[in-house]
């Protein structure tokens, strides 16, 4: 991991088109804007980490006769 | 094309018809290529994505809108044309992976908050976040599902 210290104001540039904005900080809240290509995704970590958690559980194996049962 | 899967057995695929996850899914970056399968039921909800490089990895999806008549997810238009072209909004198509935990099926959820979102006229593919906090990772859909008819999510 690179590790940079930044004022705000601050900014950090990711590849040629990914751009990151110290925007404000308020006691241990930062306030972080991120500049990207139409088609990049920026999402909060904890989110990502969710959605990715739920899916692996998506797979473990549906009855999938149950399921078809629902609509009988 | 002929895949094994774990849940249909030995299936036919058309190449045609593959369907490409660029990034792959969330959980499963290396898994690129699957198939869209029908539940043969007609008034099932229920669709199943099948990967071709994994065939244990299927995801169960679902057309929740017949049963949320107001899901109305917010999706960035920029995103909706990294999937490619499109020649109407109709070409691109929503569903939504369903979680069944320990098999108890009124425990079934859906993700209303990660769509997957399908061009059908690229076949490319992508797991979406919506910003719409208040749309859950899992909504417990059986009571709608049981009820049938118009709710509100």
């Amino acid at each position: 991991m690179l590790a940079l210290t930044r004022k705000k104001g601050d900014s950090i540039i990711i590849g040629d088109s990914i751009e990151v904005y110290v925007l404000g900080i308020k006691g241990d809240q930062v306030k972080i804007g991120v500049k990207a290509p139409r088609d990049v995704t920026v999402h909060r970590k904890e989110v990502y980490e969710q959605i990715l958690a739920e899916n692996k559980s998506a797979i473990h194996s549906i009855d999938m006769q149950s399921l078809k049962n629902l609509f009988k | 094309m002929k895949i094994s899967t774990r849940h249909f057995g030995d299936v036919e695929i058309e190449e045609s018809k593959i369907i490409v996850f660029e990034e792959g899914i969330p959980g499963f970056e290396n898994l690129k290529k699957f198939v869209f399968m029908n539940d043969l039921e007609k008034d099932s909800p229920f669709y199943w994505l099948q990967s071709i490089e994994d065939v244990d990895i299927t995801f169960t999806m679902m057309d929740v809108f017949k049963f949320l008549s107001d899901y109305a997810p917010e999706i960035d238009d920029d995103l909706l044309s990294s999937l490619g072209e499109r020649d109407a909004d109709e070409d691109i198509v929503l569903y939504n992976i369903v979680t069944v935990p320990s098999n108890n099926l009124e425990e079934l959820s859906v993700n209303l908050r990660a769509p997957v979102l399908i061009n059908l006229k690229t076949f490319k593919a992508k797991q979406i976040i919506t910003e719409n906090e208040n749309y859950a990772i899992r909504y417990y859909i059986y009571k709608e599902l049981k009820k049938d008819g118009d709710n509100q999510c």
